[in-house]
């Protein structure tokens, strides 16, 4: 059935129109059904998180699964050399410590991170931004923020998660793993490094 | 949506009177400083009501040290300045001590690994709106808070900030309204604080059979092994019985969290 018909072609075919609406519709609904099942629970979260070890693991990567208080979430260590983007003489060798935690208000996936410089002190909100070219276009404010680390309950950066569900619901329909989904889009913000064989297995 | 006004106006009007030293071992001048008084609202934030302290001790110290941030500490502990001032009151406060409330001033290694850095104001605005954002994902999945204008979030923030009873609740009696023709919020945003830190979960205003949960239900679901356990906050313990939405819509601080702390 076509749009066209050669008969008479300013005559549009109706019927093929209004079965291309409902079938369009029918699509539209079983999306947002995927898109409500973009919010993640913390035992899907918990299953995502121990797949990413097990991948790490087996390609000696140095994902750590950490248990406290009941609270599961991911570490890994790695060390960036940092160069302002306005000045490439300005550079540093930077020290990141990413967190992969639950959030339970939101149920998403959040992607936390202390970094430090070569003498140890921490890094500020503000040096961070200064940077990271990724960032130029966002407003710090919202998009970066302190907050409480779930398990650790001491200050850590985070990505605010409000904008972390409309990422998931990209994946929602495609993706094995939405974290790594999710990671493989963040990850450019804070310097984290994803091996192929992640996105190979999700 | 809150209809008690009065009490919204009692919990609002809740002021702590506070006793400020600076650290003898940080004055760098012969002449010991005074100590600094203030009556600070309960509901607000340490970072929004200490310029005045900043500015009376910092001629005491090392001139090196004046650029620092400063930071507040209580029986030895730096103050998790993040948290409303009552919550950290309720907390913290010695029961054998009287008021006013004595708190330690630094001016010199800000514990950056314990509490957070709010190096101007528009951080503590940033805090204090991700966590309304938050509060509205748990009550309203976001829809409230989301479809707000830049105008709305300014006017709670300034009605928090210059302590406008009225500025601030025109805006937020929107994000204390039921939706859907439910009288529940979808979730309780609330945090059960311990000695090192809080808890959340998700609890809802109302139980499968449709009657109001309390806040003796809340407690059940967060300390399922401690019959006896209680809360206070604003400095009052609320009865159990309290139905759960009506502490939400009442109690809530301005962030919208309930903030309960196991006494």
């Amino acid at each position: 059935m076509s749009l066209f018909n050669p008969e008479d072609p300013f005559e549009i075919d109706l019927i093929s129109i209004t079965e291309r609406a409902a079938v369009f519709n029918v699509e539209i609904k079983r999306i947002n059904a995927k898109m409500d099942n973009a919010i993640m629970s913390y035992k899907d979260f918990v299953t995502y998180i121990e797949a990413i070890l097990a991948i790490s693991n087996s390609t000696s990567d140095y994902w750590k699964l950490n248990v406290v208080n009941d609270n599961k979430f991911l570490t890994k260590k790695q060390s960036v050399l940092l160069e302002n983007p306005e000045d490439i003489n300005e550079r540093l060798i930077a020290t990141f410590e990413y967190h992969v935690v639950y959030n339970i208000s939101y149920a998403v996936p959040v992607l936390c991170f202390d970094v430090w410089n070569q003498n140890g002190s921490r890094i500020s909100l503000e040096d961070y931004w200064k940077y990271n070219k990724h960032l130029r276009d966002f407003n710090m404010h919202d998009t970066l923020t302190q907050t409480d680390h779930p398990a650790l309950n001491r200050p850590i950066f985070a990505f605010h998660p409000c904008k972390t569900h409309e990422i998931l619901k990209g994946f929602a329909r495609t993706s094995k793993n939405p974290i790594v989904s999710w990671l493989s889009v963040v990850r450019h913000f804070v310097h984290l490094e994803l091996l192929e064989t992640y996105i190979k297995n999700c | 949506m809150a209809n008690d006004r009065e009490i919204l106006r009692e919990i609002w009007e809740g002021k702590l009177p506070i006793c400020f030293r600076l650290d003898s071992e940080e004055v760098a001048d012969v002449r010991e400083p005074d100590p600094f008084y203030l009556m600070v609202p309960r509901l607000s934030y340490f970072p929004l009501v200490t310029d005045k302290v900043k500015r009376h001790f910092v001629k005491y110290v090392d001139s090196e040290k004046s650029e620092q941030e400063m930071w507040l500490e209580y029986n030895g502990q730096p103050l998790k300045w993040h948290y409303p001032i009552g919550v950290l009151f309720d907390l913290l406060f010695d029961k054998d001590e009287i008021l006013p409330w004595n708190i330690t001033v630094h001016l010199d290694k800000f514990p950056d690994a314990e509490i957070f850095r709010f190096s101007n104001k528009d951080m503590v605005e940033s805090y204090f709106m991700s966590c309304l954002k938050e509060a509205d994902v748990l009550k309203h999945r976001g829809q409230i808070a989301g479809s707000m204008q830049k105008k709305d979030h300014n006017q709670l923030w300034l009605g928090l900030q210059n302590d406008k009873f009225d500025q601030f609740w025109a805006v937020n009696r929107k994000l204390m309204e039921t939706t859907n023709d439910t009288e529940y919020f979808k979730y309780i945003p609330f945090r059960c604080y311990l000695e090192n830190g809080y808890k959340q979960k998700l609890v809802k205003p109302v139980g499968d059979n449709g009657s109001k949960r309390t806040l003796q239900d809340l407690l059940n679901e967060m300390f399922p092994d401690q019959p006896e356990v209680q809360i206070k906050t604003h400095g009052l313990i609320p009865p159990l019985d309290t139905p759960l939405q009506w502490l939400s819509e009442h109690l809530s601080y301005p962030d919208n969290f309930l903030h309960l702390c196991v006494v």
